[in-house]
């Protein structure tokens, strides 16, 4: 029935717990002197302003352009080996090279890279080249073009469903690192993307593919952007979140992606069996979509009711104030992302990716030299790792804070601004406590 | 929009705020002490063979429940496991594994040198049994 070897298929070690007291100090503390101080210094808009940054030459873009369609073509070359390395149930050792592919190079490694580098995912989507190549043959046989202008309806909800989908996989369905399930899912996804981009045109990924979505989001924190000239530009790193369009369903995708991982540190935590037991097979599955449920449900209710007693001081609807600061939860959800995933990345699972990626079918190949690769459990200390979880977790909050402020005072003087956000400030430390106290009982 | 139009000063809201946040943080510091302290197991070996784990499973899950025994990094550990199935143990990280049977208890002796926290489990039944913090 199932197969406990394949349990745990991606990540064998856990992080220590951190020191909680110590830490959420350190994180209240950071966080309120930042928001205390914004209201001296901060008292004009100045991330929009910024956000355009300076051009870096076309010569630069240009070059990138050349290098796109080799990193176009390995990324689909990546995708269809996971695909099939999947499919054909390789396992070496008890590491999967499909499920490290999703979950710790695509998940992890892409969300980071996003976030320092900027939108690479809209190179690297291997929907986007499998439909391309497919409206192109569709071209040749005289089929006339989709059009691929404006917004199909539902907006970025589809992107909602599909990131619910791989976090069902990731966090909640009790064999989700195995291979069929892996394999299953990718297919399932593929068909997904690619059938929507049939019937609506490539506009439905940019709406649909939730790791797109998402992705593109955190890119927006990123130092390089291109704008509409091709031209790469150099902008002061989170003013592009000033650029994020305000809407209900982008905040929705942030709100799940932040429960979703909140919920992730929670069932790794020693809290999790003492809440709900152990359990296994699909009464796991459902003990899981549960809890998530109703992690995702608890922040995005902590994030409604700051945004209404922050509407209440500024006379705002409350949707209209969760609108406006849905940007702010960006760096957030990437300081998450790195706090929980971070050792994962750089430590069993990175490494483990690597060492398949010469050997994806266990056949005994040796492709790029990584095969023989053991795990370098010391690569970074424990210590280094607590340092990292717990920056990630205060920068990302503090930049929230940040990002929040420069909103605000775009309809109120400094001072006011200050006053009306002090309950989203409370938000903030809520989140950065709960953050770093499920780390503490990890 | 004008409400508090006098914008009053941060700082009595700070004083607020860093009252609030320290009540948090006692509730929730008082609430983990019971919880948190650490399941230690007694020491029944003697100082030269390191830390020594007696478990006990029944029906692949642990007599004792899932408990974490915190040993220190490069400490030699032996684990001696005894069951009324025929099982293995699966060391995670270490990917270790330990044969028993009925009657049979199984013994394993490594060095304990990758830090972290690892989850021990039965291979065939996949419960977990209990976890290694090595630090």
């Amino acid at each position: 029935m199932l197969n406990p070897v394949l349990a745990h298929g991606v990540g064998s070690r856990g992080d220590l717990p951190l020191p909680f007291t110590l830490f959420a100090v350190g994180a209240g503390i950071a966080l309120m002197a930042t928001f205390a101080s914004l209201s001296f210094f901060w008292h004009q808009p100045r991330l929009a302003a910024a956000a355009s940054g300076r051009s870096l030459g076309m010569a630069f873009g240009r070059m990138l352009d050349a290098a796109a369609v080799p990193a176009r073509l390995a990324s689909l070359a990546l995708f269809v080996l996971a695909v099939a390395s999947s499919v054909s149930g390789a396992e070496i050792g008890s590491q999967r090279f499909g499920p490290l592919t999703v979950y710790v190079a695509l998940w992890v490694g892409m969300a980071m890279v996003s976030a320092v580098f900027g939108d690479v995912w809209r190179v690297l989507n291997p929907f986007e080249t499998i439909a391309a190549a497919i409206e192109w043959t569709a071209g040749k046989l005289g089929l006339p073009p989709l059009d691929d202008t404006g917004e199909i309806r539902g907006g970025y909800w589809p992107a909602v469903v599909a990131l619910a989908w791989f976090l069902f996989f990731e966090l909640c369905y009790h064999d989700g690192t195995t291979n069929s399930a892996v394999g299953g899912a990718m297919i399932a996804y593929t068909v997904g993307m690619v059938g929507g981009s049939a019937v609506y045109g490539r506009r439905w990924l940019r709406q649909a593919d939730g790791f797109g979505v998402l992705f593109s989001l955190l890119a927006t924190m990123a130092p390089l952007y291109r704008d509409d000239t091709g031209a790469v530009r150099l902008r002061p790193p989170l003013s592009g979140l000033a650029t994020i369009v305000p809407r209900i369903d982008l905040l929705a995708v942030l709100l799940l992606v932040l429960g979703g991982t909140t919920f992730d540190s929670l069932a790794g935590s020693t809290l999790w069996p003492d809440l709900v037991g152990y359990h296994r097979g699909w009464s796991a599955t459902v003990v899981n979509t549960a809890g998530m449920a109703v992690v995702v449900a608890f922040m995005a209710l902590l994030y409604y009711l700051g945004s209404q007693a922050v509407g209440r001081f500024t006379d705002q609807a409350p949707e209209e104030v969760a609108r406006n600061f849905a940007h702010s939860l960006v760096p957030i959800v990437l300081g998450y992302t790195v706090a929980h995933y971070f050792s994962l990345l750089v430590i069993d699972g990175g490494q483990n990716f690597l060492r398949l990626l010469s050997n994806p079918f266990d056949r005994g190949s040796n492709w790029f030299g990584t095969a023989d690769w053991s795990i370098n459990f010391f690569l970074v200390s424990t210590d280094a790792i607590a340092w990292v979880q717990f920056l990630a977790i205060v920068v990302g909050h503090i930049a929230a804070v940040l990002v929040a402020h420069d909103r605000a005072v775009e309809t109120a003087d400094a001072s006011e601004a200050t006053w009306a956000q002090r309950p989203m400030l409370i938000v903030m430390v809520f989140y950065s406590v709960v953050g770093l106290w499920l780390l503490q009982r990890a | 929009m004008k409400s508090n139009a006098d914008g009053p000063s941060p700082l009595p809201v700070l004083a607020v705020f860093g009252l609030l946040f320290s009540l948090a943080l006692v509730a929730v510091a008082c609430g983990n002490d019971d919880a948190a302290a650490p399941p230690t197991p007694e020491p029944t070996a003697t100082p030269d063979v390191g830390t020594t784990i007696e478990l006990e499973v029944a029906g692949g899950k642990s007599v004792d429940g899932v408990r974490r025994h915190q040993i220190e990094a490069r400490e030699t550990v032996t684990i001696t496991v005894s069951g009324d199935t025929t099982d293995e143990l699966h060391i995670h990280g270490y990917d270790l594994i330990v044969r028993f049977a009925p009657g049979q208890p199984g013994t394993i002796t490594f060095e304990a040198d990758i830090p972290g926290i690892f989850e021990v489990e039965t291979h065939h039944r996949g419960d977990l049994v209990m976890e290694l913090e090595v630090r």
